[in-house]
């Protein structure tokens, strides 16, 4: 049963990348582009350290592993997971019925179905950057990868739930963008500068804190116990947003919209 | 053996009702009001195994909702079904292991790839033995003649190649049903013929059961050989497509382009003008009473001709005229 979920789910990423070369110069400018999006971005932050070098306890390697943390787990989810951003869209077009005539879980195959290459050199750069800019262990290697993953199964249960939002509105498409760049644009800066409640909002309606600033805390320091509710917080976030789509999916209408797969 | 049965099935849509006029349309923005559309109203039908039933109706009347319903795509708002022993809507992904599905207006092959791409995707899928699927593949591709096309991104194909491959794509894992939902839909006669062609090669050579939806004429008599009417969300004939030819399908439309203007002459019992105007000219026969080919020879008789066209009447037209029959034996 595993192996064969596992056949079809490489299928998805033969397909998928065939797909993306038959655009080659698009796929690399699409690459480059992001993988400049991320330096300009960690070329500021260098820029403001030198003139401030602490912000609330913040310094300039905190940053760095939030960047590295973020661009690794947002680069899966979006790369990996592409069609979850396009889920308002394919519940209000009706777009769930190809799905629904295959033999698979909706959600697994939905999630799988669509990778979006150039969101996949995000997921290269973080990695790249902690290797170049952070001094490393074995342990805080392994710590950067248990939390980076946990914070990407928040990230990934986050959008599903934003996304499903839209079997019981009829729409959503905007409020689904605008969450989730309120997750993004919270997420790339340093915990300390949010207080009190927006920081209680920020570890629930916006879990901007368990997707990057968990992560970042336990590198400096590794706490079981914050370990612990990041893993917690992975798995509520995934079993909501496990609940939340197939309550929404019994609500689904369909739709007669012409559509073509690409 | 029946494989679909369904009975008293029923579909509400909830449709928000928007009001004219920019206040009402703000107000209902805050407080929206809602209005049930019954789409199907207490479907029940029965369909045996190796069948080839078409299941027609004019827009509007049901067709695609029940076979979504049939197929596990959507919750019914009441009502039963079984399909090869399956609840659909509570055992959809056992079900869909054994039938196929095509939807003339979503496509399953990928765009930029060729469709060769997306069968090895579907083998997955379907969790088909590889080289059982190589086997099939080979088989299909002889078949539906797709040859070179397999290799062609299916972007550059046409409409009716990408319809091929669409219908052969689906009968990949061998299904128990094939559901059709206008297959044949913007293609034009030539490919339209071929489509028909290799549905009517699944049944009657595989044994696949066909429930095809169309609002070609033209579909049901070349394919099926049971029909099921449905209007406004229910059944209203089901009956051999030999019964509904001999009773509805007895009129055909003949359009012509003529070498001089039209100016009559075609005085023939079962045959009347719906129009004329200048060179062109559309004719309605009654082929019961004047056969076709008596027509065509008599206008050739009487005019130069430099085109013709010869069709069904439109579905709406076969539906009223079930109505005027029922209302008449009635």
């Amino acid at each position: 049963m595993g192996g064969k979920y596992l056949a079809f789910i490489f299928a998805y990423l033969r397909a998928n990348i065939a797909a993306a070369l038959e655009y080659r110069a698009t796929l690399v400018t699409q690459v480059l582009g992001m993988i400049l999006n991320d330096i300009l971005w960690v070329v500021f932050w260098v820029l403001f350290f030198t003139r401030f070098p602490v912000v609330k306890g913040w310094t300039l390697e905190d940053v760095l592993i939030l960047w590295s943390s973020f661009a690794f787990s947002a680069g899966l989810v979006y790369g990996l997971f592409f069609s979850v951003r396009l889920l308002p869209r394919l519940v209000v077009e009706g777009q769930l019925d190809y799905y629904l005539a295959l033999p698979k879980d909706v959600l697994v195959h939905l999630l799988v179905s669509r990778i979006r290459p150039f969101n996949l050199g995000d997921a290269l750069f973080g990695p790249l950057l902690l290797v170049t800019t952070v001094d490393l262990t074995g342990s805080r290697v392994a710590i950067f990868l248990a939390t980076t993953l946990l914070s990407a199964a928040v990230l990934l249960g986050f959008e599903i739930i934003g996304g499903s939002l839209a079997f019981f509105l009829g729409s959503g498409d905007a409020l689904h963008e605008q969450l989730g760049n309120a997750l993004l644009h919270f997420a790339s800066y340093p915990a300390g500068i949010f207080d009190g409640s927006l920081k209680f909002l920020l570890f629930t309606v916006i879990p901007a804190g368990f997707v990057t600033w968990l992560p970042v805390e336990l590198m400096r320091s590794f706490r079981w116990d914050l370990f612990l509710g990041l893993a917690a917080a992975a798995a509520a976030f995934l079993g909501a947003a496990v609940l939340v789509f197939r309550a929404g999916l019994r609500r689904y209408e369909s739709g007669n919209l012409l559509a073509m797969r690409s | 053996m029946a494989v679909i049965t369904a009975t008293n099935l029923r579909k509400v849509f909830r449709v928000a009702r928007k009001p004219e006029g920019g206040w009402a349309r703000l107000a209902a923005t805050f407080r929206p009001r809602y209005v049930e559309q019954e789409a199907v109203r207490g479907l029940s039908l029965t369909v045996e195994k190796g069948e080839s039933l078409a299941f027609i109706g004019p827009n509007g009347a049901g067709k695609s909702t029940t076979i979504k319903m049939l197929t596990g795509i959507l919750h019914p708002t009441s009502g039963e079904a079984r399909v090869l022993g399956y609840v659909p809507w509570l055992q959809r992904q056992e079900l869909a292991f054994r039938i196929g599905s095509v939807f003339g207006q979503k496509s399953q092959l990928w765009l930029h790839l060729p469709p060769v791409d997306t069968f090895n995707l579907l083998a997955r899928i379907y969790e088909l033995d590889w080289s059982d699927y190589l086997r099939r593949r080979a088989e299909l591709v002889e078949l539906f003649e797709l040859g070179d096309l397999m290799y062609t991104p299916v972007r550059k194909l046409s409409l009716g190649q990408r319809m091929r491959c669409e219908i052969a794509a689906s009968l990949l894992h061998r299904p128990e049903i094939l559901f059709l939902d206008e297959p044949t839909i913007g293609l034009d006669p030539v490919a339209k013929g071929a489509i028909r062609e290799l549905i009517r090669r699944a049944n009657r050579e595989e044994g696949v059961t066909v429930f095809l939806t169309s609002h070609d004429a033209g579909d049901i008599e070349q394919v099926c050989r049971r029909v099921i009417i449905v209007s406004q969300g229910q059944v209203v004939l089901d009956d051999t497509v030999n019964a509904l030819r001999r009773d509805y399908l007895t009129t055909k439309e003949i359009d012509l382009k003529l070498g001089v203007p039209f100016a009559g002459g075609i005085d023939l019992p079962g045959v009347s003008v719906i129009k004329a105007r200048g060179y062109g000219v559309k004719l309605s026969v009654d082929t019961g009473i004047t056969p076709i080919d008596r027509v065509i020879s008599h206008i050739l008789r009487q005019y130069p001709v430099q085109d013709i066209t010869i069709q069904n009447p439109p579905m709406e037209a076969i539906i009223a005229a079930i109505y005027r029959g029922k209302a008449v034996n009635q």
